[in-house]
């Protein structure tokens, strides 16, 4: 069973005096129940608005969303726990009372609050004033308020923003164990190093539509494996040869070239470069990272 | 929903901008206690010597002026009449605080603004929920918006309706000692509390009113400042209008109007009619019942086209 379902979203505002503008379109999506899901797209790619059409804030132009078989998200609130960009509380209220209040609205025990507070690392300054909070203790406080409900299913959009490295680092195993307790979390983010370590599943958005989805290796496979990187000492005249012998290839930043070519091809590229008196001093396949599959992607959506 | 709306009641009780505006009444009954303290007497002769002087000061013009006096233009003008006496003007000189008068006019008084102030607070209860993001966070906690709509209404018009007949009241016992030592109590029959009463009653009443309206208009601008800048433009410029260029129209539905209809006593609904020449004059005389049913009206009008809208516009 898929703990959420998007199929053939559309949503487009309209502007005064400009034409209409489409957030989304014609997304499908398919997270799967338990693990941890990545949700990744450059800036207006579409995925705010898609969470907003889960939660029910937004109504969708076209299509339907199904949250845990649900298309009524006010049927699954309670089994739902989500942060829509930054979470914004009572600055007045301390966090833990904040977190009462949230507790007295969605009928959740009380008694809660602490043990959440606890598990966020914010128990020390749980009495101290939002207002006076630092941007990363605003995302634990969110998170915090998020796990309250003792969700099935975790929506969150950036949770990682304002986070120092030990934060990061807390954050990213907070939201293992939650998917290792068998919770589906579905997490927006930018920091593809991130959501690389910690996701099981990825979609990719662009323009509003989804260019890549699945697990994290497949999607990785889908462009990677097929490149070297080799390092000579004239980067040009090697550029020349290589092409010759009818490899693609491009200039990387630091005097070396990205080589278009399977992995059984190692051995030509050398003989290729060798034959043209040009020695190479490095010559491995290219790793692959989320982020370079994320440029790739979204550069040829351009 | 009881958990929801204890919820919104400790945040309304909780927000600065109630506890200011409250302090601030207080405040302002203290200040108006002191300087009405200082400036009243127990005496009842406390004006005698003004007065005298102000009939002296008659009989000695009288008699130094001459029968006609000359203008600087020119005209002439005869003196006619004698002076008053001293009886005559005591009462305007009285320094007595006379609380059986004072209190019930100033409680009609104020009600307009306390009916403004409770609009304002209930605008930006619900504006700055809008403004900071908040709504965003409730509506992921509570997605049907009809229970948080209903939910911030019903402390809204309970505190601050509540609230404006503590302060009310607050005013009245505060000034009893003034009346006591600085004046007379005089008047204080069980008819004058209940007179008094039906006066906060009422004020409350409007405040409620004020508070609907204010919780309506700050969901649909989804702004504190543009709930405040429609409530204030209506009160300071629409209401005019209409009551100066259309009154015979639209007099009986304007706001303003029943307003200060409502915190009249009440009186026989009568309507006259006045022939000037050609034209008719109508005089419309209400009763205080209709301002409340037509600001029920109103109130339920606004909040249903806020919820309308509420529910159907997205949350971005």
């Amino acid at each position: 069973m898929n703990a959420i379902e998007v199929t053939k979203l559309h949503k487009s505002y309209r502007r005064r005096f400009r034409s209409e503008k489409v957030a989304v379109d014609g997304l499908d999506l398919e997270v799967p129940a338990g693990g941890v899901f990545g949700f990744l797209g450059p800036n207006g790619s579409g995925k705010t608005t898609t969470i907003r059409c889960l939660l029910g804030l937004v109504r969708p132009s076209d299509g339907e969303c199904s949250v845990l078989g649900s298309t009524a998200f006010a049927d699954v609130v309670g089994r739902v726990g989500s942060i829509v960009e930054t979470p914004t509380y009572f600055g007045g209220f301390s966090g833990r009372r904040n977190l009462d209040l949230l507790a007295r609205i969605g009928g959740v025990s009380r008694a809660r609050v602490p043990e959440v507070l606890e598990r966020v690392g914010l128990s020390e300054a749980a009495d101290d004033r939002v207002r006076t909070y630092s941007l990363g203790m605003k995302q634990r406080l969110g998170l915090a308020a998020v796990l309250l409900k003792d969700p099935e299913l975790l929506v969150l959009d950036e949770p990682a923003n304002g986070l120092d490295p030990a934060g990061l680092k807390e954050v990213r195993d907070l939201l293992r164990d939650l998917a290792d307790e068998g919770r589906t979390v579905f997490v927006s983010s930018h920091l593809l190093h991130e959501v690389q370590l910690i996701c099981d599943s990825v979609a990719i958005l662009a323009h509003g539509r989804c260019i890549a989805q699945g697990p994290v290796d497949e999607v990785l496979q889908v462009r990677g494996g097929n490149a070297f990187v080799v390092r000579a000492p004239k980067v040009r005249e090697a550029k020349a040869a290589l092409s010759k012998a009818g490899f693609a290839s491009t200039f990387r930043g630091d005097q070396s070239l990205r080589v278009i070519a399977a992995p059984v091809d190692a051995g030509k590229i050398t003989k290729a470069l060798a034959d043209a008196s040009i020695y190479l001093t490095e010559l491995r396949p290219e790793e692959i990272s989320l982020e370079a599959v994320f440029l790739e992607l979204t550069g040829d959506s351009e | 929903m009881t958990g929801m709306i204890g919820a919104e009641f400790r945040r309304i009780l909780a927000r600065r901008s109630f506890r200011l505006v409250g302090a601030f009444c207080v405040f302002a009954i203290v200040v108006g206690g002191i300087i009405v303290f200082l400036q009243s007497s127990h005496d009842p002769n406390s004006g005698l010597k003004q007065a005298q002087a102000l009939v002296a000061s008659c009989h000695s013009q009288q008699n130094q002026a001459p029968q006609v006096l000359k203008r600087g233009g020119g005209e002439q003008v005869r003196v006619i009449g004698g002076c008053p006496t001293v009886n005559d003007v005591l009462p305007d000189f009285d320094k007595r605080f006379k609380y059986a008068e004072a209190i019930p006019s100033t409680t009609q008084n104020i009600a307009f603004p306390l009916f403004f102030l409770a609009f304002a607070v209930a605008a930006s209860f619900v504006g700055a929920e809008w403004g900071t993001g908040m709504m965003t966070t409730t509506l992921t906690w509570e997605p049907r918006r009809g229970r948080v709509l209903l939910a911030k209404i019903v402390p809204a018009v309970v505190v601050l309706g509540s609230a404006v007949v503590v302060l009310l009241a607050l005013l009245a016992v505060a000034y009893i000692p003034i009346g006591a030592f600085r004046g007379t109590t005089t008047g204080m029959t069980g008819a004058f509390w209940q007179h008094l009463t039906g006066l906060w009653l009422r004020a409350g009443l409007l405040a409620v009113f004020g508070a609907a309206l204010g919780v309506g208009m700050a969901t649909l601008m989804r702004n504190t400042v543009a709930a405040l800048g429609v409530g204030f433009g209506y009160v300071a410029i629409v209401d005019p209008i209409f009551s100066h260029l259309w009154r015979e129209r639209f007099a009986p539905w304007l706001f303003m109007q029943n307003f200060m209809r409502a915190m009249r006593q009440p009186i026989e609904k009568v309507v006259s009619q006045t022939s000037f020449g050609d034209r008719t004059v109508t005089a419309h005389v209400m009763s205080s019942t209709r301002p409340a049913v037509l600001f029920t009206i109103y109130a339920l009008a606004l909040l249903g086209v806020a919820y309308a809208l509420f529910r159907a516009r997205d949350v971005t």
